[in-house]
Protein backbone atom coordinates (compact mmCIF):
# COMPACT_ATOMS: atom_id res chain seq x y z
CA UNK A 1 0.00 0.00 0.00
CA UNK A 2 1.03 3.59 -0.62
CA UNK A 3 1.56 5.49 2.65
CA UNK A 4 1.01 8.83 0.94
CA UNK A 5 -2.51 7.84 0.02
CA UNK A 6 -5.23 10.38 0.83
CA UNK A 7 -7.94 8.83 2.97
CA UNK A 8 -11.08 9.09 0.84
CA UNK A 9 -13.02 6.55 2.87
CA UNK A 10 -15.59 9.20 3.83
CA UNK A 11 -16.41 9.53 0.13
CA UNK A 12 -16.23 5.81 -0.58
CA UNK A 13 -19.35 4.45 -2.21
CA UNK A 14 -18.44 1.04 -0.75
CA UNK A 15 -18.43 2.32 2.83
CA UNK A 16 -21.88 0.78 3.20
CA UNK A 17 -21.52 -2.71 1.63
CA UNK A 18 -25.24 -3.43 1.68
CA UNK A 19 -26.04 -0.19 -0.08
CA UNK A 20 -23.27 -0.79 -2.62
CA UNK A 21 -24.69 -4.23 -3.31
CA UNK A 22 -28.14 -2.71 -3.89
CA UNK A 23 -26.59 -0.28 -6.35
CA UNK A 24 -24.89 -3.13 -8.20
CA UNK A 25 -28.14 -5.08 -8.38
CA UNK A 26 -29.97 -1.99 -9.64
CA UNK A 27 -27.39 -1.59 -12.40
CA UNK A 28 -27.68 -5.25 -13.40
CA UNK A 29 -31.48 -5.12 -13.36
CA UNK A 30 -31.44 -1.99 -15.48
CA UNK A 31 -28.96 -3.51 -17.91
CA UNK A 32 -31.15 -6.58 -18.30
CA UNK A 33 -34.34 -4.61 -18.84
CA UNK A 34 -35.43 -4.95 -22.45
CA UNK A 35 -34.54 -1.88 -24.42
CA UNK A 36 -36.78 -0.83 -27.34
CA UNK A 37 -36.19 -3.15 -30.29
CA UNK A 38 -34.58 -1.74 -33.44
CA UNK A 39 -37.91 -2.27 -35.22
CA UNK A 40 -39.74 -0.06 -32.70
CA UNK A 41 -37.04 2.60 -32.93
CA UNK A 42 -37.26 2.46 -36.74
CA UNK A 43 -41.04 2.83 -36.62
CA UNK A 44 -40.74 5.82 -34.28
CA UNK A 45 -38.26 7.34 -36.72
CA UNK A 46 -40.57 6.71 -39.66
CA UNK A 47 -43.49 8.09 -37.66
CA UNK A 48 -41.68 11.37 -37.19
CA UNK A 49 -40.88 11.51 -40.90
CA UNK A 50 -44.52 10.74 -41.77
CA UNK A 51 -45.76 13.59 -39.57
CA UNK A 52 -43.33 15.98 -41.25
CA UNK A 53 -44.47 14.88 -44.73
CA UNK A 54 -48.15 15.22 -43.73
CA UNK A 55 -47.52 18.74 -42.48
CA UNK A 56 -45.79 19.62 -45.77
CA UNK A 57 -48.68 18.21 -47.81
CA UNK A 58 -51.17 20.19 -45.70
CA UNK A 59 -49.26 23.40 -46.30
CA UNK A 60 -49.04 22.70 -50.04
CA UNK A 61 -52.77 22.01 -50.18
CA UNK A 62 -53.61 25.15 -48.24
CA UNK A 63 -51.26 27.44 -50.14
CA UNK A 64 -53.21 27.64 -53.45
CA UNK A 65 -56.48 28.45 -51.67
CA UNK A 66 -54.70 31.19 -49.74
CA UNK A 67 -53.20 32.60 -52.94
CA UNK A 68 -56.67 32.57 -54.54
CA UNK A 69 -57.96 34.59 -51.61
CA UNK A 70 -57.58 37.88 -53.57
CA UNK A 71 -59.90 36.76 -56.41
CA UNK A 72 -62.48 35.38 -54.00
CA UNK A 73 -64.63 38.55 -54.11
CA UNK A 74 -65.32 38.30 -57.84
CA UNK A 75 -66.20 34.63 -57.44
CA UNK A 76 -68.75 35.48 -54.76
CA UNK A 77 -70.29 38.15 -56.99
CA UNK A 78 -70.76 35.65 -59.77
CA UNK A 79 -72.12 33.18 -57.33
CA UNK A 80 -74.62 35.70 -55.93
CA UNK A 81 -76.45 35.86 -59.28
CA UNK A 82 -77.78 32.38 -58.68
CA UNK A 83 -78.51 33.05 -55.03
CA UNK A 84 -82.34 32.93 -54.55
CA UNK A 85 -82.25 35.59 -51.85
CA UNK A 86 -80.26 37.89 -54.08
CA UNK A 87 -82.58 37.13 -56.98
CA UNK A 88 -85.74 37.94 -55.00
CA UNK A 89 -84.08 41.09 -53.67
CA UNK A 90 -83.27 42.23 -57.19
CA UNK A 91 -86.91 41.66 -58.21
CA UNK A 92 -87.99 43.81 -55.31
CA UNK A 93 -85.52 46.56 -56.14
CA UNK A 94 -86.33 46.70 -59.83
CA UNK A 95 -90.06 46.09 -59.44
CA UNK A 96 -89.82 43.23 -61.87
CA UNK A 97 -92.64 40.74 -61.55
CA UNK A 98 -91.19 37.23 -61.74
CA UNK A 99 -92.87 34.72 -63.95
CA UNK A 100 -93.83 31.27 -62.78
CA UNK A 101 -90.75 29.91 -64.57
CA UNK A 102 -88.51 32.42 -62.77
CA UNK A 103 -89.97 31.40 -59.41
CA UNK A 104 -89.62 27.72 -60.24
CA UNK A 105 -86.03 28.19 -61.32
CA UNK A 106 -85.24 30.23 -58.21
CA UNK A 107 -86.72 27.57 -55.91
CA UNK A 108 -85.22 24.78 -57.95
CA UNK A 109 -81.81 26.44 -57.64
CA UNK A 110 -82.37 26.68 -53.91
CA UNK A 111 -83.27 22.99 -53.66
CA UNK A 112 -80.23 22.07 -55.63
CA UNK A 113 -77.93 23.56 -52.98
CA UNK B 1 -8.48 -4.21 -13.74
CA UNK B 2 -7.55 -7.37 -15.61
CA UNK B 3 -7.94 -6.67 -19.31
CA UNK B 4 -8.06 -10.31 -20.26
CA UNK B 5 -10.79 -10.92 -17.78
CA UNK B 6 -12.69 -7.92 -19.09
CA UNK B 7 -12.57 -9.30 -22.62
CA UNK B 8 -14.01 -12.59 -21.44
CA UNK B 9 -16.58 -10.92 -19.20
CA UNK B 10 -17.77 -8.61 -21.96
CA UNK B 11 -18.12 -11.56 -24.32
CA UNK B 12 -20.14 -13.49 -21.75
CA UNK B 13 -22.24 -10.47 -20.86
CA UNK B 14 -23.03 -9.92 -24.53
CA UNK B 15 -24.55 -13.39 -24.51
CA UNK B 16 -26.76 -12.36 -21.61
CA UNK B 17 -24.89 -14.01 -18.75
CA UNK B 18 -26.13 -12.31 -15.63
CA UNK B 19 -23.07 -13.35 -13.60
CA UNK B 20 -20.81 -11.56 -16.08
CA UNK B 21 -22.95 -8.43 -15.94
CA UNK B 22 -22.79 -8.54 -12.15
CA UNK B 23 -19.03 -8.93 -12.10
CA UNK B 24 -18.55 -6.01 -14.48
CA UNK B 25 -20.94 -3.85 -12.46
CA UNK B 26 -19.26 -4.73 -9.17
CA UNK B 27 -15.80 -4.22 -10.62
CA UNK B 28 -16.42 -0.83 -12.21
CA UNK B 29 -19.17 0.90 -10.23
CA UNK B 30 -16.74 2.60 -7.87
CA UNK B 31 -14.40 3.66 -10.69
CA UNK B 32 -17.38 5.13 -12.53
CA UNK B 33 -18.39 6.89 -9.32
CA UNK B 34 -14.85 8.28 -8.88
CA UNK B 35 -14.83 9.79 -12.38
CA UNK B 36 -18.35 11.19 -11.97
CA UNK B 37 -17.42 12.65 -8.58
CA UNK B 38 -14.31 14.24 -10.10
CA UNK B 39 -16.55 16.16 -12.49
CA UNK B 40 -19.80 16.91 -10.64
CA UNK B 41 -18.21 17.15 -7.12
CA UNK B 42 -21.45 16.00 -5.59
CA UNK B 43 -21.79 12.60 -3.95
CA UNK B 44 -25.46 12.01 -4.72
CA UNK B 45 -25.13 13.13 -8.34
CA UNK B 46 -22.00 11.05 -8.77
CA UNK B 47 -23.71 7.93 -7.45
CA UNK B 48 -26.66 8.42 -9.79
CA UNK B 49 -24.46 9.17 -12.77
CA UNK B 50 -22.23 6.18 -12.13
CA UNK B 51 -25.20 3.84 -11.98
CA UNK B 52 -26.84 5.29 -15.08
CA UNK B 53 -23.64 5.28 -17.11
CA UNK B 54 -22.74 1.73 -16.11
CA UNK B 55 -26.26 0.55 -16.85
CA UNK B 56 -26.16 2.22 -20.26
CA UNK B 57 -22.75 0.76 -21.04
CA UNK B 58 -23.86 -2.76 -20.13
CA UNK B 59 -26.94 -2.36 -22.33
CA UNK B 60 -24.80 -1.26 -25.26
CA UNK B 61 -21.94 -3.74 -24.98
CA UNK B 62 -22.25 -4.42 -28.71
CA UNK B 63 -20.95 -0.91 -29.28
CA UNK B 64 -17.78 -1.56 -27.30
CA UNK B 65 -15.44 -2.20 -30.23
CA UNK B 66 -12.50 -3.33 -28.14
CA UNK B 67 -13.64 -5.28 -25.07
CA UNK B 68 -10.09 -5.20 -23.68
CA UNK B 69 -10.63 -1.44 -23.35
CA UNK B 70 -13.99 -1.71 -21.62
CA UNK B 71 -12.85 0.50 -18.73
CA UNK B 72 -11.73 3.50 -20.84
CA UNK B 73 -14.90 3.16 -22.93
CA UNK B 74 -17.09 3.08 -19.82
CA UNK B 75 -15.30 5.97 -18.13
CA UNK B 76 -15.57 8.11 -21.26
CA UNK B 77 -19.32 7.50 -21.13
CA UNK B 78 -19.38 8.53 -17.47
CA UNK B 79 -17.40 11.68 -18.28
CA UNK B 80 -19.74 12.61 -21.13
CA UNK B 81 -22.83 12.15 -18.98
CA UNK B 82 -21.35 14.16 -16.15
CA UNK B 83 -20.34 17.01 -18.44
CA UNK B 84 -23.79 16.99 -20.07
CA UNK B 85 -25.41 17.18 -16.67
CA UNK B 86 -23.29 20.16 -15.71
CA UNK B 87 -23.95 21.91 -19.02
CA UNK B 88 -27.67 21.37 -18.64
CA UNK B 89 -27.57 22.71 -15.09
CA UNK B 90 -29.17 19.55 -13.75
CA UNK B 91 -26.58 19.11 -11.04
CA UNK B 92 -27.95 19.48 -7.57
CA UNK B 93 -27.56 23.14 -6.82
CA UNK B 94 -24.95 23.47 -4.16
CA UNK B 95 -21.85 21.48 -3.45
CA UNK B 96 -22.80 20.97 0.14
CA UNK B 97 -26.33 19.88 -0.73
CA UNK B 98 -24.77 16.77 -2.15
CA UNK B 99 -22.95 16.17 1.08
CA UNK B 100 -26.09 16.45 3.11
CA UNK B 101 -28.29 14.52 0.64
CA UNK B 102 -29.52 11.28 2.10
CA UNK B 103 -27.58 11.61 5.26
CA UNK B 104 -30.36 12.44 7.67
CA UNK B 105 -30.04 8.95 9.05
CA UNK B 106 -26.28 8.94 9.07
CA UNK B 107 -25.35 9.41 12.68
CA UNK B 108 -21.64 9.72 12.11
CA UNK B 109 -21.23 13.50 12.13
CA UNK B 110 -17.48 13.21 11.96
CA UNK B 111 -17.69 11.35 8.69
CA UNK B 112 -20.09 13.94 7.27
CA UNK B 113 -17.71 16.70 8.26
CA UNK B 114 -14.73 14.86 6.80
CA UNK B 115 -16.60 14.26 3.56
CA UNK B 116 -17.44 17.94 3.33
CA UNK B 117 -13.80 18.89 3.91
CA UNK B 118 -12.63 16.45 1.24
CA UNK B 119 -15.12 17.79 -1.31
CA UNK B 120 -14.13 21.36 -0.60
CA UNK B 121 -10.44 20.46 -0.93
CA UNK B 122 -11.12 18.61 -4.21
CA UNK B 123 -12.58 21.84 -5.56
CA UNK B 124 -9.02 23.21 -5.74
CA UNK B 125 -7.89 20.55 -8.23
CA UNK B 126 -8.46 20.25 -11.95
CA UNK B 127 -10.91 17.60 -13.17
CA UNK B 128 -8.04 15.43 -14.42
CA UNK B 129 -6.18 15.69 -11.10
CA UNK B 130 -9.38 14.73 -9.30
CA UNK B 131 -9.89 11.72 -11.57
CA UNK B 132 -6.32 10.53 -11.05
CA UNK B 133 -6.24 10.96 -7.29
CA UNK B 134 -9.67 9.40 -6.80
CA UNK B 135 -8.94 6.43 -9.07
CA UNK B 136 -5.56 5.89 -7.38
CA UNK B 137 -6.33 6.57 -3.73
CA UNK B 138 -10.02 5.62 -3.58
CA UNK B 139 -10.24 2.89 -6.21
CA UNK B 140 -6.61 1.71 -5.80
CA UNK B 141 -5.88 1.61 -9.51
CA UNK B 142 -2.25 1.49 -10.62
CA UNK B 143 -0.71 4.23 -12.73
CA UNK B 144 -0.71 1.83 -15.66
CA UNK B 145 -4.44 1.30 -15.30
CA UNK B 146 -5.12 5.00 -14.86
CA UNK B 147 -2.95 5.88 -17.84
CA UNK B 148 -4.82 3.41 -20.03
CA UNK B 149 -8.23 4.53 -18.83
CA UNK B 150 -7.60 8.26 -19.04
CA UNK B 151 -5.50 8.10 -22.21
CA UNK B 152 -2.33 9.59 -20.75
CA UNK B 153 1.19 8.39 -20.00
CA UNK B 154 2.07 6.80 -16.67
CA UNK B 155 4.48 9.66 -16.07
CA UNK B 156 1.62 12.14 -16.42
CA UNK B 157 -0.52 10.05 -14.10
CA UNK B 158 2.21 10.14 -11.45
CA UNK B 159 2.66 13.86 -11.95
CA UNK B 160 -1.06 14.54 -11.58
CA UNK B 161 -1.19 12.39 -8.45
CA UNK B 162 1.77 14.16 -6.88
CA UNK B 163 0.36 17.64 -7.52
CA UNK B 164 -3.14 16.62 -6.47
CA UNK B 165 -2.04 15.08 -3.18
CA UNK B 166 0.10 18.06 -2.30
CA UNK B 167 -2.73 20.49 -3.00
CA UNK B 168 -5.24 18.38 -1.10
CA UNK B 169 -2.99 18.13 1.94
CA UNK B 170 -2.44 21.87 1.95
CA UNK B 171 -6.14 22.63 1.80
CA UNK B 172 -7.11 19.95 4.28
CA UNK B 173 -4.47 21.28 6.66
CA UNK B 174 -5.69 24.88 6.19
CA UNK B 175 -9.25 23.76 6.72
CA UNK B 176 -8.28 21.86 9.84
CA UNK B 177 -6.45 24.92 11.28
CA UNK B 178 -9.51 27.11 10.71
CA UNK B 179 -11.80 24.85 12.68
CA UNK B 180 -12.75 26.00 16.20
CA UNK B 181 -10.42 24.56 18.74
CA UNK B 182 -7.54 24.30 16.29
CA UNK B 183 -6.54 27.96 16.23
Amino acid sequence: MDDDRIDFSALDVKRDPARFERMVQAVVAGARAPSPSPLVLALVGWGRAAVAVAALVAVMAWLPSMLRGGSGASESTTESASDPVELVSSWARTGQVPTDVDLFQALGGSDAR
Amino acid sequence: MGDEADTVLVARARHGEVAALETLARRYLRAAYAVALAIVRNVADAEDLAQEALMGALQRLDQCRDPSRFAPWLLQGVRNRALNQIQQGKSRAALLDGVVHGEAVEADATRVLLRRRLLVALEHLTATQREVVLLHDLEAWTHGEIAAALDMSEVMSRQHLFVARRALREHLQDDSNKEPGHG
